[in-house]
């Protein structure tokens, strides 16, 4: 286990074995916090108006805890961040570093609808083992990533098996980025433009991407006889079909779900979708 | 430090690979014991010849302890926060899951309402502005979020800071339970907690997200506007605001808390599932 300190700063660093100081400064998520973290950190200073301006908090430590490991790519990272004021007062810092990833809104309506008709618009919604939520069927808005000018992941190539459906990054609209503006009045933070399932204890953050598509009446009808129909014995990810409509209680439990029908639900009434 | 977990049929080690808790802390830690009890109903479900995995069941294996966090440390008051672990779950034919959890428990969270009792559509709504270090930003705005006490009473610094600055304290008699009137009826295939899961792929958290509505006189509404929206008292580590409630989803819109609240509100309002408002 070694100690060092994060360059141009007085931040130690203390690693964990098998963790090198190069692979932690190179891990996407650790750079991306640190850099957030750093830049709001320094407002306070620079702004007087600054409720924490008086006693301003600065990060004197980093303990990583533990790492694991997606074959020799970093996946998550437990940390603890020691941040404190001149009046020996801490700020919560125990992290589960992860980095941010997609929720995708996929919603489905047959074409022989007029084009502003709401009616009968359907999302895919994915099924699968969530071991940290302590289930096997978990239901939830498809997760994934966007890179490389696809949706791209699990449930990405789930959705491509079963229906042939490829979602590429031009026909996708940021439902986040749409609801939160890119200049807000009277803030200075930097933030990303997405939804934070966990802020208290987790890094992640999730824009929510529509992907909207009409396609022919038979097709959707197939498409929905085939996801109810019977599944090849085992597979761990499944999808179902369910009304917009619906959505909300379909994924009452999934904070991307919910999120999801908020926002495209908010934004048609305001006229920005 | 290994002991192997009870309950299950099969022998299940814990192998705690750190040195600040013991086997009885562990298994005291109602996070841990709540999210083992969970998956071990889910995993027996595959006993059933209808679930998709009855052929070919999964089993949990081992579980590996990798860090813990505890609050109130070097105090009486100490205990254990977090807990992130690795669970080793496969079945017979060398299929695994993915079974890295950040556990830590239940939470609550307050959609607190407020109306004046001159305007049958006008609301306004509290919100919390603290710093989140894990989002790295100093001011993050949630909806308030906490616990119940034993007291049946809306508890937590957030609480704490609401009952400081508004004098309103939140009492279970006054609550809707947004996430048990959308899930009660839903289609619940597995024993899930009635609650909204924030990040079910690595965290055992689920948040209750609770209704607060009041009707009040316009003058305390606007007493309590003026006072909340000044500059920032210095140094709280907590800041309470208000907002007009139409702003709530696009102002509220990175807080995963805001816009399911939003969304089983809004939803519920429109089935017309919600209770009427009590005045005061």
């Amino acid at each position: 286990m070694s100690t060092f300190t994060l360059p141009d700063t007085d931040v130690s660093i203390k690693l964990v074995d098998g963790l090198t100081k190069e692979q932690l400064l190179e891990f996407p998520a650790f750079k991306n916090w640190i850099k957030t973290l750093q830049s709001n950190l320094s407002l306070q200073a620079s702004d007087p108006s600054h409720e924490f301006h008086k006693s301003p908090y600065s990060l004197k430590h980093i303990q990583i805890q533990a790492i694991d490991r997606f074959g020799p790519r970093i996946g998550f990272m437990k940390i603890h961040a020691t941040v404190t004021n001149s009046e020996g007062e801490f700020l919560p810092g125990a992290i589960f570093l992860r980095g941010a990833s997609v929720g995708m809104l996929v919603v489905l309506q047959p074409d022989d609808l007029p084009e502003n008709s709401q009616e009968e618009k359907y999302v895919l919604l994915t099924v699968q083992p969530r071991i940290a939520a302590g289930g096997l069927q978990f239901v939830e808005l498809p997760a994934g990533m966007v890179d490389k000018g696809t949706f791209n992941g699990t449930a990405a190539r789930e959705i491509e098996e079963e229906l042939g459906l490829k979602i590429p990054a031009d026909e996708l609209i940021n439902l986040s980025e749409l609801a939160i503006p890119a200049r807000e009045e009277g803030k200075t933070e930097i933030c990303p433009r997405a939804m934070f399932p966990s802020a208290g204890g987790c890094d992640e953050f999730v824009p929510i991407f529509l992907h909207e598509k009409r396609i022919p009446r038979k097709q959707l009808a197939e498409w929905t006889g085939k996801l109810t129909g019977l599944r090849e014995e085992g597979e761990k990810i499944t999808l179902k079909l369910v009304r917009l409509e619906d959505l909300w209680l379909e994924g009452a439990r999934d904070a991307k779900a919910l999120a999801a029908w908020a926002l495209y639900d908010g934004l048609k009434r305001s006229g920005k979708l | 430090m290994a002991f192997n977990l009870p309950g299950f049929k099969n022998p299940v080690p814990v192998n705690i690979k750190v040195g600040n808790i013991t086997e009885g802390e562990l298994l005291r830690f109602r996070a841990f014991n709540d999210w083992q009890k969970t998956l071990k109903a889910s995993l027996d479900l595959q006993q059933d010849p209808d679930h998709p995995f009855h052929k070919a069941p999964y089993e949990l294996k081992s579980i590996e302890i990798q860090s813990v966090d505890w609050f109130a440390k070097n105090t009486d008051r100490a205990f254990v926060g977090f807990v992130k672990l690795e669970a080793d779950v496969r079945n017979e034919e060398g299929k695994s899951l993915p079974g890295i959890a950040f556990l830590r428990g239940m939470s609550v969270a307050m959609l607190m309402i407020l109306r004046p009792s001159d305007s049958k559509t006008e609301r306004w709504v509290i919100m919390t502005e603290q710093p989140r270090i894990p989002a790295g930003s100093l001011r993050f705005l949630e909806i308030p979020a906490g616990m119940m006490d034993d007291h049946k009473t809306f508890s937590g610094a957030a609480a704490k800071e609401i009952k400081e600055e508004t004098g309103l304290t939140v009492h279970e008699h006054d609550l809707q339970d947004l996430t048990s009137l959308a899930l009660k009826n839903a289609e619940n295939l597995e024993s899930l907690q009635y609650g909204m899961y924030p990040s079910p792929g690595g965290q055992d958290e689920s948040i209750r997200i609770f209704l607060w509505e009041k009707v009040m006189d316009r003058q305390e509404i606007v007493g309590l506007t003026g006072r909340l929206s000044g500059k920032r008292a210095s140094s709280e580590m907590i800041t309470i605001r208000i907002l007009p409630y139409e702003q709530l989803w696009e102002v509220g819109a990175r807080d995963a808390k805001t816009l399911a609240a939003w969304s089983l509100y809004e939803a519920l309002k429109r089935s017309r599932r919600l209770s009427n408002t009590k005045t005061w």
